[in-house]
């Protein structure tokens, strides 16, 4: 885990007190809300429907024990006892109130977090691959480079008035759990034919109402060259990005407008005319930040634990809990374990207090003492011996954290919604509730394999809709909920937008239409085809034959 | 029918302006009004610069036996709450 030094906790520290003096002005008036709003912003304060609204910031996805163990308190002391765990790896609290925002923060601060940079105009959280540093397929561990870029692009002056926010997620892997492929930058570890680290480099990746697949701009970045790389990227898109039009200001948009070519050929003149303000030296700073991390492998274990193999034969809960929610590790005798936050009928990404401190608990007793958020808003221990799944397994049944259904048909990515938040046009979180309800069966659901269903609730897309193998949008339609079906959509390495089925659906009528996908693609897959590979194959006809059928 | 609802600027809570010009968490206490609601905006803008409020917006209603009611779903939830 990396740990804040002197230079963190005194920026972090000031920006707490400045914040409080801000509020504070606030409060008597002095301030005006107009005058206020970008300062509440640039701290992670919004005010959405019903309160203010803190995101929390934590970089690439990773806590440690004592880090969610703050947040559950912040949670209890400043919230309602319950956090939600957001796409971008962050934490969300629903009910803040202003005159304890600056307590909140301060109690942040002393667990060496904060919520900077998670909203506005500026580089915002970095993202990374949740199986960082234990995935057997990885090159190399992309928390060291994001975390290299966190320290960078911290109110980094230059780049903290951009045409619009900016979001960079690395990969160590070629299968891409970081999502890579629809953000600004995407950075995709690998090694050269000599075995050197470097990067695939992608921009212009994106979402939101234009959503875009990103560009490979550089097949191979030397890792050396990344930060002045980056500042290249960053220096074209704050020049040339759009700023008259909200909409039009991402850089997927002038890179959709320049074309690639011409992408390139801007960044690489940048890049060439040697202008980067940073100085320092990458290897070094890799070294630097390296030695925090966890080194592997981490002592011998059995492959095949008695207790671990027993229980695995005697219980079929566990089997089942083993089967969805546990990954192949780097170290022979380990295994990385997902908590789904998806139970049937849940709200996606909630947890509460307690089970904070439940996966804060488990992690120190048996990850190392180290956890990640995924950007499909569960959790992961990622150091964990099979002879410990057991004990484990019996924690997540007592908290309610057991639902076997990771990148499963009930593991959906929810954005908050109109329950919740001031952009929504319709609900997302009682769909998703609905839809788990429905396929609760969990031989049903197994069966069905991988399915990644994901809802927004605007055309922001925090929900990630497009690039669901199933994809729902929430539309108001004269007052009513109406929610539009994308198709095909796809986030990993084979990334893809999603195709629109056909007109919107009632919210009545919704639940029934996804299972009427699904029961289409039940009869119509061959041999181990997941749903998104029946849909490439046979295309939309038969799913809009099934969902659009006249009664 | 419409009635003048805002956040409370000290803790963001859904507040609604009563006959009396005071701010209740209970829509059913809004004063419900018709026509174009200047006075009662021009009225409530005293408070947003005493810091008392913010983002005051008129909504319609429709008048029930408990008093108004929001008739938007967004409406709805702001003064009742989230669904979920």
């Amino acid at each position: 885990m990396y740990q804040y030094d002197q230079i963190d906790r005194t920026f972090v520290a000031e920006r707490v007190a400045q914040f409080r003096d801000q509020i504070a002005r606030r409060m008597t008036g002095e301030l005006t809300e107009e005058e206020f709003r970008p300062l509440r912003l640039t701290n992670g304060l919004y005010l959405q429907l019903h309160a203010y609204m803190l995101r929390v910031a934590i970089p690439y996805g990773t806590l440690d024990s004592r880090q969610l163990k703050a947040l559950a308190q912040i949670a209890r002391v400043y919230d309602r006892g319950y956090g939600h765990f957001t796409t971008r790896q962050n934490l969300q609290l629903n009910w803040i109130r202003l005159d304890q925002a600056g307590d909140a923060l301060a109690a942040l601060a002393d667990a060496d977090m904060h919520a900077l940079q998670t909203s506005g105009n500026c580089i915002r959280n970095v993202t990374a691959d949740h199986w960082a540093g234990v995935a057997p397929d990885e090159a190399a561990d992309p928390r060291i480079y994001a975390e290299l870029i966190r320290q960078w692009s911290s109110l980094h002056p230059e780049f903290s008035f951009l045409p619009r926010k900016f979001k960079i997620a690395v990969t160590g892997s070629p299968a891409d759990r970081a999502a890579t492929r629809v953000h600004d930058i995407g950075l995709v570890l690998k090694t050269d034919d000599q075995g050197r680290i470097g990067f695939e480099v992608l921009v212009g990746g994106g979402l939101g109402r234009t959503p875009m697949i990103g560009k490979t701009i550089r097949d191979f970045l030397p890792e050396a060259e990344l930060l002045p790389y980056l500042e290249a990227i960053l220096r074209v898109y704050n020049l040339a990005g759009r700023r008259d039009n909200m909409y039009k200001a991402r850089i997927k948009i002038l890179v959709h407008e320049i074309g690639t070519a011409e992408m390139i050929r801007r960044v690489e003149a940048e890049y060439a005319a040697g202008g980067a303000s940073y100085l320092g030296n990458v290897a070094d700073e890799v070294a630097r930040i390296a030695a925090f991390f966890i080194k592997l492998p981490y002592g011998a274990a059995e492959p095949n634990p008695q207790a671990y193999a027993e229980r695995r034969k005697s219980d079929p809960t566990f089997r089942a809990w083993v089967h969805a929610n546990t990954f192949p590790h780097k170290i022979p005798g380990h295994s990385i374990v997902e908590i789904s936050l998806k139970p049937t009928g849940g709200i996606p990404g909630d947890a509460t207090s307690d089970q904070m401190d439940a996966v804060a608990e488990l992690a120190r007793l048996y990850s190392h003492d180290e956890l990640r958020v995924t950007h499909t808003q569960n959790l992961v221990l990622p150091h964990v011996a099979l002879a410990d799944l057991p004990a484990i397994f019996d924690v997540l049944v007592a908290d309610n954290l057991d639902t076997p259904n990771v990148n499963k048909v009930g593991d959906i990515i929810s954005c908050p919604g109109l329950d919740y938040c001031a952009l929504a046009n319709a609900r997302s979180i009682p769909v998703a509730q609905r839809i788990s309800a429905r396929f609760s069966d969990v031989d049903r659901a197994h069966d069905l394999g991988e399915v990644k269903i994901k809802i927004s609730g605007c055309i922001n897309a925090c929900g990630h809709h497009h690039v669901g193998h199933i994809g729902l949008l929430g539309v108001d339609k004269n007052g009513e909920e109406f929610y539009q079906i994308t198709l095909g959509g796809s986030e990993a390495a084979d990334a893809a937008i999603g195709s629109l089925l056909g007109p919107a659906i009632s919210s009545e009528g919704i639940v029934d239409a996804v299972e009427q996908i699904l029961t289409a693609y039940a009869e119509l897959r061959q041999g181990p085809e997941r749903f998104l590979d029946t849909y490439r194959r046979i295309g939309p006809k038969p799913f809009k034959e099934r969902v659009y059928a006249k009664a | 029918m419409q009635c003048l609802t805002a956040n409370r600027l000290h803790d963001g809570a859904v507040v609604f302006r009563r006959a009396d010009g005071q701010w209740s968490r209970a829509v059913h206490d809004a004063f419900a009004f018709q026509g174009d609601g200047k006075a009662e905006l021009d009225a409530a803008s005293l408070d947003v610069a005493a810091a008392l409020v913010v983002g005051v917006e008129a909504i319609d209603v429709t008048i029930t036996d408990k008093g108004p009611e929001p008739v938007s779903l967004r409406e709805k939830i702001r003064a009742f709450g989230p669904t979920v």
